[in-house]
């Protein structure tokens, strides 16, 4: 994932995402804002390019469901050197 | 006095806290088929988004090509450092 320019240490951008047991996105919802609009942006389109996360076709239905059917990304860089 | 067990789903939670500036940029020139069928594939397309799904490359796009190799002596390597891909 790219870093957007304006993007600082410390910021965190934290969005949920339901899959599909084919590991399509179903919605991204951001949860908590970083402040920087570019930052979150970034965070969204990093996650619309993973997609679809077609390996979860392959995993135990029941274990889908109750760890990946949903999960939180908390997006807080550690390597920006500003 | 009924006993009730809730199963809670367990949220997930992945912290994300390094990106990728450095990808290196490269280039893959359409590959040229010499037989008499259609591919069914563009299999330069094909390998082209599977390096940059890898977050280590960046692909120069087909139409930013100056010429289309299909083989090391077709390579004209000015062609290439003009753009500033890495020849492999």
């Amino acid at each position: 994932m790219e870093q957007a320019p304006s993007a600082r240490n410390n910021m965190v951008t934290e969005v949920r995402i339901n899959l599909s047991p084919f590991g399509d996105v179903l919605d991204i919802t951001k949860l908590i804002s970083s402040g920087n609009d570019e930052f979150d942006r970034s965070v969204i389109q990093a996650i619309r390019r993973a997609a679809p996360l077609s390996e979860l076709k392959d995993m135990d239905r029941r274990v889908f469901d109750q760890y990946f059917r949903r999960i939180t990304f908390r997006f807080r860089p550690e390597d920006l050197v500003r | 006095m009924g006993v009730f067990g809730a199963i809670a789903q367990a949220e997930l939670v992945i912290e994300v806290t390094q990106g990728n500036d450095e990808a290196v940029s490269m280039a893959v020139s359409p590959f040229s088929w010499k037989g008499d069928q259609v591919l069914p594939e563009d299999a330069a397309a094909i390998i082209d988004n599977d390096l940059k799904l890898s977050g280590l490359f960046k692909a120069l796009p087909r139409a930013s090509m100056l010429s289309f190799p299909t083989s090391e002596s077709e390579v004209y390597y000015r062609d290439w450092r003009v753009l500033g891909t890495f020849t492999w």
